[in-house]
């Protein structure tokens, strides 16, 4: 048997697999102009900056990839002189699409979850 | 770069060790790009603590290379795995938008893919052109149609060949492997299936249409870097002839000296926008491999 800890990191974790690419969209849709990824990261952590991060920040670039690949992000590296050249995200019109409906999907297992858990209908 | 940095690297870069290049490439980048604007944060808000220091803390937060590296090979499963075509820089100063070229790594790929494309175009004209002349006079033969198919068969190996290339040189993203869809057809089933597959049609024509893309890349792109070492070559030549004392009447006419000075900058602005133009057409030819050699 697994120690609580253990038990409740590894819950976070799968809960995050789900999660983190409806919270990077949901960035990614409200910015009024491209952004790159250690701003979307950061803009992750916004909230809460004392609490232990609910994931290592470094896991969160490769689902930034991922949603890139299909399609639902567009980017585009900047060559900078002065640095490494910097990689800037936008959300396509098939990602604000898709972030529609992952809302409501969001919205719903929200509610089914808090009314078994909680006790609580939203009826 | 810090050795802070480059340590953690070069950590994650071992970690990583068996995956897709395309994801260590990408997964070093992220890495780099958020420690370096992380530990700069730092600095700026005043602090004496070492680079290890602040990598440690940096870290604290980003994840260390080994919890790093699986986060992306758990995408990496899901994902098939390939170079995303990224393109434009808009939104970046006017000088890294004229100049960023010349450190631009697809520029060059782009410029050696023009090159290159004389050559591949001819053997592919030639390779297509001939298969099809032959299929069709052999046709009245009995071998006529198995060396149809066989034409196709190649046809299809030479599509994934060019794939690879455009992939590689042009950074779109391509297939890997030629398409048998469905293995139970038999050889005749698969002859019919590749005649009413308009991929292979559009193949057919893209290597046909390449011999002319070919021939015209490679001379645009071979007058454009002769014309900048050209011009970049004279003044030290023309220094070389006056002073070397050599008759100057009997090698040719000379270029006043004022038209000397701006010999070289014009050579190397021809320089950066043969670099532009090769990005610009390798991105359009991209696209256009990628309409004709994938099946939509």
């Amino acid at each position: 048997m697994s120690d609580p800890e253990t038990l409740v990191r590894k819950f976070q974790k799968e809960l995050n697999a789900g999660t983190v690419a409806l919270v990077l969209l949901g960035i990614l849709e409200r910015a009024d102009s491209p952004m790159y990824g250690y701003q979307i990261v950061k803009g992750v952590e916004r909230d809460g900056e004392d609490d232990p991060p609910m994931m290592k920040q470094g896991a969160l670039y490769p689902v930034l990839r991922s949603l890139e690949k299909n399609g639902l992000l567009a980017s585009r590296v900047e060559p900078s002189v002065t640095g490494p050249p910097r990689r800037y995200y936008e959300i396509t019109g098939s990602g604000r699409e898709t972030l529609k409906q992952w809302k409501e999907t969001w919205r719903r297992t929200r509610d089914f979850v808090d009314g078994v858990v909680e006790g609580t209908s939203h009826e | 770069m810090s050795e802070a940095i480059r340590a953690y690297l070069e950590s994650l870069r071992r970690e990583l060790a068996g995956s897709d290049p395309a994801t260590i490439q990408d997964a070093l980048a992220d890495a780099e790009d958020h420690l370096r604007a992380d530990m700069e944060r730092a600095r700026a808000s005043g602090t004496n603590r070492t680079d290890e220091e602040l990598l440690a803390e940096a870290t604290e937060r980003f994840g260390t290379p080994v919890e790093v590296a699986a986060a992306y090979r758990e995408i990496e499963k899901r994902v098939a795995p390939g170079i995303t075509g990224v393109t434009e820089t808009p939104g970046a100063g006017l000088f890294d938008q004229v100049f960023g070229v010349v450190r631009d790594p697809r520029a060059y790929a782009a410029l050696l893919y023009m090159v290159l494309s004389l050559p591949l175009g001819t053997a592919y004209f030639t390779w297509t052109v001939t298969g099809l002349s032959l299929s069709l006079s052999l046709m009245v033969l009995i071998i006529g149609l198995p060396f149809f198919g066989l034409f196709l068969l190649s046809i299809q190996g030479l599509g994934v060949v060019e794939g690879r290339v455009v992939e590689g040189l042009l950074g779109v993203r391509m297939p890997k492997r030629t398409v048998f869809s469905k293995r139970h057809l038999g050889w005749w089933g698969q002859l019919k299936a590749w005649i009413v597959d308009g991929r292979t049609w559009t193949t057919v024509v893209y290597f046909l249409l390449m011999m002319v893309l070919g021939t015209l890349y490679f001379s645009i792109f071979i007058t454009l870097i002769a014309i900048s070492l050209g011009l970049v070559a004279t003044p030290f030549v023309e220094m070389i002839v006056r002073f070397g004392g050599l008759d100057a009447q009997t090698v040719g006419t000379w270029l006043p000296g004022w038209l000397l000075w701006i010999a070289i900058p014009a050579g190397l602005f021809d320089l950066i926008v043969t670099l532009h133009l090769a990005r610009l057409i390798g991105r359009w030819h991209g696209r256009m491999a990628k309409t004709m050699l994938v099946r939509g």
